[in-house]
């Protein structure tokens, strides 16, 4: 099959690719962008380590054609911040203790700055709502709600 | 996945063109939660996609209080659980559309997508069904209605025509004392195809007499099972304790379900009868179909 | 006089977070080296068959391919943990013994090609009868799955003390059988491989192993390559939990696939493949029967296990012996039986996994304590009082239990939960959904055991350097696995030389560098590793304080190291820095400041082989646990609400560490093992592999968890400390049981709960009622 040429904005730089269709939107970001912040856990939408803000909207990456994402602005956790200006989420989730393995703490950051930006201030079953699609099998859980709301509350 | 051609056509009448085309074996691409996960899996190769997402008028919701409710397929869950005319007044889809999947998907996965994907489990279809949707269905030649319980032929299986696309779904306007719920079971609280749905619209009179009752099933049956007889017991009855538990058992004997991964056919059975029951009971409960209820968990 | 340390004991934020918060670690499947190949395996589809032919023809000819591998590209070597069990093969030549086993492996130049290759592959099989159920398997005349008489790969006994005797002394009897199913570790991050064998003939492997220096040795056995041309480098991992643990064949096959090609090869699973080969939980079939005094003291325990041990043999041998310790272990039961046999069948086989045996027999132990105390008209936490270890006793089976905080962790969490009132609570008055509150104990080893590898063999060792700038390099064998090791390491090291932990670098898991260390497993690594770079750091500042001594001329044994200084204890003003000792010992005296640090574990042994007699462990953790739940009586749906865990973990290094090693334990494993996971066979096939059917609690099942921590000093732990990473699971389905029957009356003796299996309990209560 011919390859499709495609533009996507990731983390506001924008880039030009030819992609066969048949691409996700994951392996694009982590095979053709080398960002290999996102992460692969299972492929098939039922994870979340792949999440991704696309258009504002938090998607399972995994699930998006790269075709699909052709004109579109993505948010991958690169985006979030780096060591000398980390995003409020990043820190907290360093201090509270929220990250073990970190496998799927991009996941888990990316759905919470979302969260964040469509209400400041969740409630605890807003936050476990919206992160339910959010997998980890090394913490439990309960220290990422801890570092959301710590920074929900400022 | 298989290689296969991608197109995005800009308008209906494109997209219908295409459709028409089916000797090429097409898809339908809208958010994909279901299709890309049944083509990496190789359930489904479809050697071309067309892509719906640029048609815009598929995607609108708009309500008269004379005609009705009327969602675009490409509507996704988030939307639809959060859009104030359903919660107001259809608030059993918006309970549904909430219970599905997980944020992300509900974020991309799309109304349209539920109801022609046809599983028996899926969500949004039994308060479709107690809602009397109807569904625009189109194709380069010909538009028709069809009632949705007339949709399913089995799992997976719908009456839509290889040319036809799903453009609009017509929720006609409930009688002011109308209540509806949707509840569903699982093992643990997200992520979860159901074990059982239930989702259920009463009309009452102004003296409490059910005038009009609706009820319909996930997962216990090939296609979302619509409970006729378990309606008949409530029609022109008081509503009360008595007849909400004859009403429970007449459900559980309809249903028809099968022993799978998610629950033996035995237990299908017996929580058709719980959940009926609680799901008439709050039905009742908001009788007026105001007021979104508060969360509910499972079971 | 209570220390007062600078950073023992402070909650410390993880030294690796923040680059795992920007995304910026890399692990195995982040790797990229120039040329490399994506590998894939072909996969049995049938439980039992000979292989007879196996045609690459098409799949080799595919553009883009680039080595395909058959069993006869390999040297054929048997592998296994222990060598004497070994029969399993990096590929299958002969035969293949479930679904999911290796058969052959492409590397190709994308993901794309390799699959199509894989699918290009000719497999001719000839089907054989095939077994699944473990006690099928042991009847004669059963399908023979290895060359052995018979399926039996171990029929294990232990006897202590007297258990006839035992039972006719006991006021109570209780029996029941008990079932824990084939449970998957379900790491975020699918196992992976990268591997690279260079011109030169050097292996460089890129694992997510929890055993680095092993891995190279089993590595080296089954490859026939010398071990000093083997670089193992374990990567940052997304989760182990004992998958991880030896070698896998993807590690074989990734090498095999390099060696062949030239070129570095990269071998990651799908989600699909961990499901079905992830060498998960032995699935154990456990009838126990146990007998106790009048005054609720147990004296009698036995217990008959049928474990089912898959296709090939793992560490089946050793969890039979972990989990046949236990009876012996809890609460020193003076006369005990076990009974237990490993079975082989054609199902996947299992592995290293939280516990390690002890979660199935402990979820056994503690439900029918439960229902001895319920028969003596008992309180289950009274009974647990009387029956508790103490420090400083020996137990039947010779563990000598030294620090012992059980009888505390129980009382903490009574007095937390609120045990006393909820227990009183009458339940006839509540209606659906009805609440209940449970507990349980466990013991676990906390520093390791000397089970495998040989005779006396539980050893880490570290290196401390000092730089002339006052920087450290800590080397260290041990695994990061994301359990917060690399940190409590750290602060050892930091707290000794008086540093702070951002002055630290920390290499770990690397055989080209670090010193050997038997790996992450039996919840070892704070006692073992933490020992190994204690020693180190102690050298490292004694050749500090040799040079500052005379920099300061003050007596040695007066100094003092804190904040980057070293002065003399009372006279801080009067100091030098870190920093100059060091320059000073490199410069001026020519004597680089490296510390070393080997423990070699004494105050342990390996039990004797065939009465399983001895001291297995140096160091015992325990716990309590409660749970509080809500049973819907209607649906059988169980909601955790509230789980109290009193652990003894000797002294928190790390507090913020254990905490999240418990919270995480209990609710992500945990209430999953007791309420949901199941990985579910038939005709050996996994029919559940994929994260909507095979069920692990989200964030909306959570539910809240108080830790206490008990801190009994444990003599040989650093500062202290004993190990918490299994323990955090082992009792937590127990609790949770045994809190269900607190509200409504039934004990549901086959994991996992489901609402389903619960509800059917409940009616099956109420008919046999009226």
């Amino acid at each position: 099959m011919d390859k499709v040429p495609i533009t996507i904005s990731v983390n506001g730089e924008s880039h030009k690719a030819l992609v066969k269709p048949s691409t996700t939107l994951l392996d694009f970001l982590r095979e053709h962008l080398f960002l290999t912040g996102t992460k692969k856990g299972c492929n098939t939408g039922e994870c979340g380590a792949c999440t991704v803000i696309l258009d504002g909207r938090v998607v399972n990456s995994c699930l998006i054609l790269a075709v699909d994402a052709n004109g579109s602005q993505v948010i991958t956790v690169e985006g979030l911040g780096d060591a000398e200006h980390p995003h409020p989420l990043q820190k907290a989730f360093v201090e509270h203790g929220a990250i073990q393995c970190g496998y799927c703490s991009p996941g888990m950051l990316i759905s919470s700055k979302a969260l964040l930006d469509r209400n400041p201030n969740p409630s605890e079953a807003e936050i476990k709502m919206t992160l339910a699609g959010n997998l980890c099998r090394c913490g439990g859980y309960l220290k990422i709600i801890e570092a959301i709301r710590s920074v929900a509350k400022t | 996945m298989n290689e296969f051609q991608y197109i995005m056509p800009g308008s209906l009448e494109e997209a219908l063109a295409l459709a028409a085309r089916y000797e090429t074996k097409s898809a339908l691409l809208a958010g994909g939660t279901d299709l890309i996960v049944q083509m990496k899996r190789g359930f489904k190769s479809p050697s071309r996609l067309i892509n719906l997402k640029k048609i815009r008028d598929l995607n609108n919701i708009d309500y008269s209080p004379e005609k009705g409710l009327f969602i675009g397929p490409l509507v996704t869950h988030n939307v639809l659980s959060e859009h104030p005319t359903i919660l107001e007044k259809y608030s059993l889809l918006a309970e549904a559309a909430r219970t599905i999947g997980t944020f992300q998907i509900r974020e991309r996965g799309t109304i349209g997508g539920n109801i022609c994907n046809a599983s028996p489990a899926a969500d949004t279809i039994p308060p479709l069904i107690c809602l009397s949707a109807k569904l625009k269905l189109e194709s380069s030649t010909e538009k028709r209605a069809v009632g949705i319980e007339d949709f399913f032929e089995g799992p997976q299986k719908t009456r839509l025509k290889p040319d036809e696309i799903l453009t609009q779904i017509e929720i006609p306007i409930l009688p002011p004392r109308a209540g509806g719920v949707y509840l569903k079971l699982g093992v643990r609280k997200a992520l979860e195809i159901a074990v059982v749905g239930v989702a259920t619209v009463l009309t009452l009179d102004d003296k409490m007499t059910c005038v009009g009752a609706r009820i319909a099933l996930a997962s216990v049956a090939p296609t979302p099972l619509p409970c006729h007889k378990a309606e008949a017991v409530l029609v022109g009855e008081k509503i009360g304790d008595k007849v909400i538990e004859q009403a429970a058992k007449a459900a559980r004997e309809e249903a028809v379900p099968i022993s799978d991964l998610r629950g033996t056919a035995e237990y299908r059975r017996e929580m058709v009868y719980v959940l009926t029951k609680r799901a008439l009971n709050e039905a009742f409960r908001r009788n007026s179909g105001i007021g979104y209820a508060k969360e509910k968990e499972y079971g | 006089m209570e220390e007062v340390y600078h950073i023992i004991g402070k909650k410390v934020p993880r030294v690796d977070a923040l680059s795992k918060a920007m995304g910026d670690l890399k692990y195995v499947s982040d790797l990229y080296l120039p040329g490399i190949l994506v590998g894939k395996v072909l996969r049995s589809p049938l439980p039992h068959g000979k292989i007879l032919h196996i045609d690459i023809f098409k799949a080799v000819r595919l553009p883009g391919v680039k080595a395909i591998i058959t069993a006869e590209d390999t040297p054929q070597r048997k592998f296994c943990m222990n060598p004497a069990w070994a029969n399993n093969m990096i590929l299958q030549g002969e035969k293949v013994r479930y679904v999911g086993d290796q058969v052959a492996a492409v590397a190709a130049i994308d993901e794309d090609i390799a699959t199509e290759a894989i699918s290009l592959i000719k497999v001719d099989y000839e089907p054989l009868p095939a077994v699944f159920d473990p006690e099928e398997a042991m009847k004669p005349g059963a399908p023979k799955i290895h060359q052995e008489e018979n399926n039996i790969a171990l029929h294990s006994v232990r006897n202590f003390g007297d258990v006839e005797q035992g039972f006719r002394e006991a006021d109570t009897i209780c029996e029941g059988t008990f079932y824990s199913p084939a449970i998957a570790h379900c790491c975020l991050e699918p196992r992976g491989c990268v591997a690279y064998y260079d011109l030169s003939g050097k292996l460089s492997v890129w694992s997510t192993t929890q055993t680095p220096h092993p891995l190279r040795e089993e590595l080296s056995e089954v490859l026939g390559i010398p071990q000093n041309k083997i670089s193992v480098f374990q990567a940052p991992m997304g989760g182990a939990f004992g998958a991880r643990m030896g070698m896998d064949p993807i590690d074989g096959i990734a090498a095999v696939l390099s060696m062949k090609s030239g070129r570095p090869v990269k071998v990651v699973n799908t989600r699909e493949e961990e499901f079905l080969s992830s060498r998960i939980r032995y699935p154990m079939r456990v009838w126990i029967k146990s007998g106790a005094k009048g005054n609720g003291r147990l004296i009698a325990r036995e217990i008959k296990v049928v474990t089912d041990n898959g296709a090939y043999n793992h560490e089946g041998q050793y969890i039979m012996g972990n989990a046949g310790s236990k009876l012996a272990q809890l609460y020193a039961v003076p006369n005990i039986r076990y009974d237990g046999f490993l079975v082989y069948t054609n199902n996947v086989y299992g592995g290293a996994f939280r516990g390690y045996g002890n979660p199935q027999i402990t979820y056994a132990m503690e439900i029918q304590l439960d229902q001895i105390a319920e028969a003596l008209h008992m309180d289950p936490a009274v009974i647990r009082m009387i029956n508790a270890n103490k420090p400083n006793s020996v137990t039947a089976s010779g563990c000598k239990i030294g620090s012992c905080g059980l009888t505390e962790c129980i009382k903490t969490v009574a007095e937390s939960s609120k045990w006393e009132g909820k227990k009183r609570a009458k339940k006839e008055e509540q209606f659906s959904p009805r609440r209940g509150i449970g507990m349980a104990c466990m013991i676990h080893g906390g520093s390791g055991v000397k089970f495998f590898w040989g005779k006396d063999c539980n050893f880490s060792s570290a290196i401390v350097k000092i730089n002339t700038d006052g920087s450290i390099d800590l080397l260290t064998g041990s695994a990061e696995l994301g359990q917060g090791s690399n940190t409590t390491l750290a602060m050892i090291v930091a707290e000794i030389l008086g540093v702070s932990l951002s002055s630290m670098n920390i290499i770990n898991g690397d055989t080209d560098t670090t010193p050997a260390c038997l790996g992450a497993w039996g919840s070892r690594q704070t006692f073992s590793a933490g020992n190994a770079v204690r020693y180190a750091a102690l050298e490292a500042r004694k050749m500090l304080f040799e040079v500052a001594s005379e920099l300061l001329e003050a007596p040695i044994q007066d100094l003092q190291a804190r904040d980057g200084n070293i002065f003399v204890s009372g006279t801080p003003t009067k100091y030098v820095t870190v920093k100059q000792a060091a320059a000073e010992s490199w410069r001026n005296r020519g004597n680089p400041i490296i510390g070393k640090g080997v423990n070699v574990d004494p105050w342990s042994i390996q039990p004797d082989l065939k009465t399983g007699y001895g001291n297995v462990s140096s160091a015992y953790a325990f716990a309590a646990q409660a749970a509080e739940v809500e049973v819907d009586t209607e649906t059988g749906f169980v909601n955790v609400i509230n789980f109290w865990c009193g652990h003894d973990v000797g002294k928190a290094i790390n507090p913020l560490g254990v905490e999240c090693q418990i919270e995480g334990g209990v609710v992500s494993m945990g209430l999953g093992y007791a309420l949901m996971e199941n990985l579910i066979l038939e005709g050996g096939k996994v029919q559940n592999a994929n994260f909507a059917d095979y069920k692990i609690p989200t964030m909306l099942d959570s539910c809240q968890v108080k830790t206490y921590f008990i801190e009994s000093m444990d003599e040989h732990g650093p500062f202290g400390a004993k190990g918490v990473g299994e323990p955090a699971m082992i009792p937590s389905a127990a609790a949770v049981a045994n809190a269900i029957y607190d509200a409504v009356g039934v004990w549901v003796t086959e994991l996992p709960i489901t609402p389903e299996k619960l509800l059917k309990a409940i009616k099956e209560k109420q008919t046999s009622e009226r």
